[in-house]
């Protein structure tokens, strides 16, 4: 192996230029909703921080008491901020027992989470799929209303996922082939089962083959 | 109802209608931006998110800006910016790195088949030094630099930033020469 670098700056800021366009032509579509709601749970948590209020302002009802819960349990557990967004997580049993079965729109599991972590994006990001995978389910949300349980509740990317255990991949193999992280294919696993009221990857092959698959091309980058 | 966020009722200002609105119109486009910057749709999602936190903390100054072009360019720049930032991250590669879930060539390459200096250690670490370099430019060719570099034409970055064609063409020649002389003997090809 040679020291010397394979390529130049000048080559790789021209390939980089064509890889761009030609990136163009397949960009997926990003839900401006998720954005949205999460862009005014910040400002509620700003909002509240600067008032001193905990959450308490904006939120109330299950919210409120999940967020509490989720906040306590945090400190109880000692982790920051930093922590949460470096991938630490809470006993996902301890949180599946304070908050498991409340149902919650959508927005209010976003704000719960947002409020908990003091308005930090990044610790929210680690939050958030931990608090979905501890039973703090989302409730139907008027743009993607859904089934609750069945192959039907599941969302794209689960199918997809879904899909691809079917087909024997392993856990690892999911999240490269998708380029998702472990993390969160467990948590598309762990809802997959969920929805399907299935025990083990053995069951989501069964349902998976009652429902052949439309579009054979499952190994795209999502 | 429908038309507006589904957030708690009664909570939305007029302010902050006009922040909505203004993201729903540029939120597309920012994310071919940080698409094509970054290439998987995880860190695209992350930087569209986080710009628009960043707007909405400084919405009281950006909603002075005196045109929509204005609010769109400081939009455009933004989610930039946070596109060079997550491509400076390295913690999502070494969390994946460290589990053994992804080789080296598939963290970086794997959505980059034809990279021209192949899939080496070398060739990646080389790749991650552009970037890095290009994040690290002045403010002001910085932009129109990444946005150069995520496949955009002189044309098409004027219209974004709000700036005049013949401006690009000047910030991306200086930021090239500035590149140049970070990269040194690493400008040109090297040897075979």
């Amino acid at each position: 192996m040679s020291e010397q670098s394979p390529v130049g700056f000048r080559d790789i800021l021209d390939w980089l230029h064509e890889q761009g366009k030609r990136r163009a032509e397949a960009v997926p579509e990003f839900d401006v909703e998720k954005t949205l709601g999460l862009v005014f749970a910040v400002r509620d948590a700003d909002t509240d921080a600067r008032a001193g209020s905990a959450g308490a302002a904006v939120l109330s009802g299950p919210a409120a008491a999940v967020s509490a819960e989720l906040r306590r349990l945090r400190e109880q557990a000692g982790l920051t901020y930093r922590d949460l967004a470096d991938g630490a997580r809470y006993s996902l049993s301890t949180v599946a027992a304070a908050c498991g079965g409340r149902r919650l729109p959508t927005w209010a599991v976003t704000h719960a989470c947002v409020a908990a972590c003091g308005g930090d994006v990044d610790a929210m990001r680690g939050l958030y799929g931990q608090a979905l995978a501890a039973g703090v389910r989302r409730g139907r949300s008027s743009d993607h209303e859904r089934p609750a349980s069945g192959w039907g509740a599941l969302t794209p990317t689960e199918r997809k996922v879904a899909y691809l255990v079917a087909a024997g991949q392993s856990n690892p193999d999911i999240a490269a082939g998708l380029y998702l992280s472990r993390n969160t294919v467990q948590t598309h696993v762990s809802h997959i089962l969920a929805k399907l009221g299935a025990r083990s990857r053995a069951e989501i092959l069964s349902e998976a083959a009652r429902h052949p698959q439309a579009d054979p091309d499952n190994g795209r980058a999502l | 109802m429908t038309a507006g966020w589904a957030g708690p009722p009664g909570h939305q200002d007029e302010s902050h209608r006009a922040l909505e609105s203004l993201i729903r119109a540029t939120h597309a486009e920012l994310g071919r931006i940080a698409y094509r910057c970054l290439g998987n749709m995880a860190d695209a999602e992350d930087a569209i998110q986080n710009a628009c936190v960043k707007l909405m903390r400084s919405w009281p100054k950006v909603e002075g800006l005196a045109t929509g072009a204005q609010q769109r360019a400081y939009l455009v720049t933004t989610v930039t910016n946070e596109a060079l930032q997550i491509r400076r991250q390295p913690r999502r590669e070494r969390e994946l790195l460290a589990q053994g879930l992804l080789s080296a060539e598939q963290m970086d390459l794997g959505w980059m088949p034809d990279f021209p200096g192949g899939s080496g250690q070398a060739a990646r670490e080389q790749l991650r030094r552009v970037w890095k370099a290009i994040s690290e430019l002045p403010e002001e060719n910085r932009e129109v630099m990444a946005l150069r570099a995520a496949g955009y034409e002189y044309r098409e970055i004027a219209e974004m930033l709000d700036i005049a064609v013949s401006t690009v063409g000047s910030h991306v020649s200086s930021a090239r020469k500035r590149l140049r002389l970070i990269a040194g003997d690493d400008w040109e090809e090297g040897p075979a």
